[in-house]
C-alpha cells in the first residue's frame, strides 16, 4: 500500500530508526510480525525488504506509522537510509506468524542479538502489561549493537547484557550468559522468545534444548515477495520423511519452535 | 512476418461486473481489420481483448508460472478474475520439497532463483487447489514439468481430463533442477515432449521455452512442427552471483535462473526473433512491470504477455499493466490493443 516516511533517523552509526505513516494499516501489533518496504517505481534495489515490525504509534491525524529499526548493510538499507520525510514508499503487511506467550509461562526470557530486538521489544511491551517476570538478553559485537535498552527498564525487566569487545556489559556472547542463567535458576515455568543473527539462534536453540526450556525463535531469509508466492524464503525443518523438508519463513513464520528447526 | 491470427472475438457474457468487462464491452462494436490504428483520437475506449492458441481471454495480461503461487496466495490483494489467465506454478508427478536455502538473492535489476519446482504434486493439485483455481474465471493455465517424456505424457493427460483447464504450459526449461529438466536446448527432445503432450490431450499445447540457447528460432520450430499451439518464452536466464566476502555462491544451489527487468532485452529480442520464424502466437515475458513494458513484447510479436517477477514486488502489479496498457493504448490512439502485435518498426 501506498504509504509515506514520517522519520528516518539515525540512532547510531549503523541503525536507523524508520516510521511509516501507512494509512489503513492495522492499528493491532502482533510481536514477530513483519513488513515489506520497497521505493516505488525503483528497479535497483528491485526487490522490497523484510523488516520485523518494532512499534505502531499514531500520528495526529489518526493515520498508523509502522516504525521498524534497522542496520544499513547493504544496497535496499543503503537506500532507504537516504529517504527523506513525506517521501513515497510502499509498504505490505503485517505479514507472518506471531511470537505466542502459553497461558503456563511465568518468566519469559527474551534473548536479543544486534538488530534483532525490534520483535523483542514489542513482545516486551506486550508482556511487560501483564504480570509475569522478564529477564532480557541483549548481545552484540559492541556497545553500538545494543539497542532498546531503556525499552525493557520501562517495563520492568532484567536486563543481561554481553558485548564481544567488553564496550558494555559482560565481554563475551550471549549465549555464555544465558547458559549460566538457566543453569542456576530456581524460576520454573520458563520460556524463552528469540531473534537475532542465525548463528546466535543456532547456539540459544542448544541452549534451550539442553536446559530443556521451550524456545520460539524468529528467523530471517532472505525473501522477494513475503507473502507465499515465491517460495524463496524456505527453511529446513525437522521431518520424519526421507530427504530434507521446508517450510517458508514468510508464512508459515518468521517464529518458529526452535525444535522444529534444522540447526547447522 | 507472422500473419495476424487472431478473429473477432466477441465480448463475454455481461454477467460479470468488473471495470475490465465493461469497458470491453463499449467497444465491442468497433470493427476489426480496417484503417490503421492511427486513425482514432487519443482517449477512445480501448480493446483489450484477444485470443490466444484457441483460448478467448479478456485482456492480454497474464501471469507467469512460479511467480503467482496457485492464485489464491493472491486473492487478499487483487481481484484475480480481472486478469486475462492464470497460469499456476509448474506441477510434477510426484511432490517436491524443493532446493536447500538460500533460494534466491537480488542482483541488478533482477534476481537469481533457484526453487526447485517446489510443488505439491498432480494428485495434491488436482484435489486442494484445481476446485479453488476452477471457481475463478480467466481461463487457467496449468504448467507441468516431468522428467521424462513419458511423465509428460502422463502429467498432459491427466491435467487434460479435468475440468475448467483451458492450455497446458510445458515447463521444458527448468534451469534449477539437478537430472536436467531442460529438454528445450535440444530441438529433438523438444520435439518429442510437444508430441507426446500433443498426443495426450486435445487441450491447447503451450510449450514455455529456455533462453539459454544459441538459437532460439530453431527450438520454436521444433515446438511447432510437433504440433503447439502457442509458445512462451522466456524462461529465466542462467547466472549465478558470489559473495566476495565469504567466497561462497549466494544462493545454496550455485547457479539458479535470473529474472527481472534486466532481462528484458533478452526475452524482446527473442520474441522478435520467433515471431518472425513460426506462425505460432507467443505468449511473452521478461522482466515486465509497466503498461509500456507489455506494450514492448506485443510490438516485437508477443500476442499475450505474463508478469512474473514483478507479482513478487507488488502483489497487484499485475493489473496495474492491464490498466497501464490500456492507458498507453488510449494515449496513443490505439483502439484495439491486436493492433500492436508485431507492430515494430524499423526505419530503414
Amino acid at each position: 500500500m501506498h504509504a509515506q516516511i514520517a522519520f528516518n533517523r539515525p540512532v547510531s552509526s549503523t541503525y536507523r530508526h524508520l516510521g511509516v505513516a501507512a494509512p489503513g494499516f492495522s492499528r493491532a501489533l502482533s510481536p514477530g510480525q513483519f513488513v515489506m518496504v520497497r521505493s516505488p517505481l525503483v528497479a535497483d534495489p528491485l526487490l522490497p525488504r523484510a523488516f520485523s515490525i518494532y512499534r505502531i504509534a499514531q500520528e495526529d491525524g489518526g493515520v498508523p506509522v509502522v516504525e521498524i529499526l534497522y542496520k544499513v548493510v547493504g544496497k535496499g538499507t543503503q537506500y532507504l537510509a537516504q529517504l527523506d520525510p513525506g517521501q513515497a514508499v510502499e509498504i505490505l503487511g503485517p505479514l507472518g506468524n506471531r511470537f505466542t506467550v502459553p497461558e503456563t509461562v511465568e518468566t519469559a526470557v527474551l534473548v536479543a542479538g544486534g538488530i534483532g530486538v525490534p520483535p523483542i521489544s514489542a513482545l516486551a511491551m506486550e508482556i511487560g502489561r501483564g504480570q509475569r517476570r522478564l529477564e532480557v538478553f541483549l548481545g552484540g559485537k559492541t556497545a553500538d549493537d545494543i539497542l532498546c535498552a531503556e525499552d525493557f527498564e520501562g517495563v520492568g525487566a532484567t536486563l543481561h547484557i554481553t558485548t564481544e569487545d567488553g564496550s558494555k556489559g559482560t565481554r563475551g556472547v550471549i549465549t555464555d550468559l544465558l547458559d549460566s542463567f538457566l543453569l542456576g535458576s530456581r524460576l520454573s515455568a520458563l520460556h524463552i522468545f528469540t531473534c537475532g543473527p542465525p548463528g546466535m539462534l543456532a547456539a540459544v536453540s542448544r541452549v534451550a534444548e539442553g536446559r530443556g526450556v521451550p524456545c520460539q525463535t524468529s528467523v530471517e531469509a532472505n525473501m522477494a515477495c513475503g507473502f507465499g508466492a515465491c517460495m524463496g524464503c524456505a527453511i529446513e525443518v525437522r521431518s520424519s520423511s526421507p530427504g530434507p523438508a521446508y517450510k517458508l519463513v514468510c508464512k508459515d513464520g518468521p517464529v518458529f519452535d526452535s525444535r522444529d528447526l534444522v540447526w547447522r | 512476418m507472422k500473419e495476424p491470427r487472431a478473429e473477432r472475438v466477441e465480448p463475454r457474457a455481461a454477467s460479470r461486473e468488473s471495470r475490465g468487462e465493461r469497458e470491453q464491452g463499449k467497444q465491442a462494436a468497433g470493427r476489426l481489420g480496417d484503417s490503421g490504428e492511427h486513425s482514432r483520437p487519443a482517449g477512445g475506449p480501448v480493446g483489450l481483448s484477444v485470443e490466444f492458441a484457441g483460448i478467448r481471454m479478456q485482456n492480454p495480461v497474464l501471469t507467469a508460472s512460479g511467480t503467482f503461487g496457485y492464485a489464491q496466495e493472491f486473492e487478499p490483494y487483487l481481484d484475480l478474475n480481472r486478469l486475462g489467465a492464470l497460469v499456476v506454478k509448474t506441477i510434477t508427478r510426484l511432490p517436491r520439497a524443493g532446493n536447500p536455502a538460500p533460494r534466491i538473492v537480488e542482483t541488478p535489476a533482477g534476481m537469481l532463483n533457484a526453487i526447485g519446482l517446489q510443488n505439491v504434486g498432480i494428485e495434491a493439485f488436482i484435489r486442494e487447489k484445481l476446485p479453488y483455481l476452477r471457481r475463478l474465471t480467466p481461463p487457467l493455465i496449468v504448467n507441468v514439468a516431468g522428467e521424462s517424456v513419458e511423465d509428460f505424457r502422463e502429467l498432459t493427460k491427466r491435467i487434460g481430463d479435468q475440468e475448467g483447464v483451458a492450455a497446458i504450459e510445458l515447463n521444458v526449461s527448468c534451469p534449477n533442477v539437478a537430472g536436467g529438466l531442460d529438454f528445450s536446448t535440444d530441438p529433438k527432445l523438444t520435439y518429442q515432449v510437444v508430441r507426446a503432450a500433443r498426443d495426450a490431450t486435445g487441450l491447447p499445447i503451450i510449450p514455455k521455452l529456455s533462453p539459454n540457447v544459441t538459437d532460439i528460432r530453431v527450438i520454436a520450430r521444433a515446438a511447432e512442427e510437433a504440433g503447439a499451439d502457442g509458445i512462451s518464452l522466456i524462461n529465466t536466464l542462467v547466472g549465478m552471483a558470489i559473495d566476495v566476502r565469504t567466497r561462497r555462491p549466494k544462493i545454496a544451489n550455485v547457479t539458479g535462473g535470473l529474472s527481472g527487468p534486466a532481462i528484458r532485452p533478452v526475452a524482446i529480442r527473442m520474441v522478435w526473433q520467433v515471431a518472425q520464424a513460426v506462425r505460432l502466437p507467443i505468449l511473452g515475458m521478461g522482466g515486465i512491470v509497466t503498461g509500456e513494458d507489455a506494450a514492448e513484447f506485443l510490438l516485437a510479436g508477443a500476442t499475450v504477455v505474463a508478469v512474473g517477477t514483478a507479482n513478487f514486488l507488488d502483489p497487484t502489479n499485475a493489473l496495474k499493466v492491464v490498466e497501464g496498457l490500456r492507458d498507453y493504448c488510449a494515449a496513443n490512439g490505439i483502439a484495439d490493443v491486436r493492433r500492436l502485435a508485431g507492430g515494430l518498426q524499423i526505419p530503414r
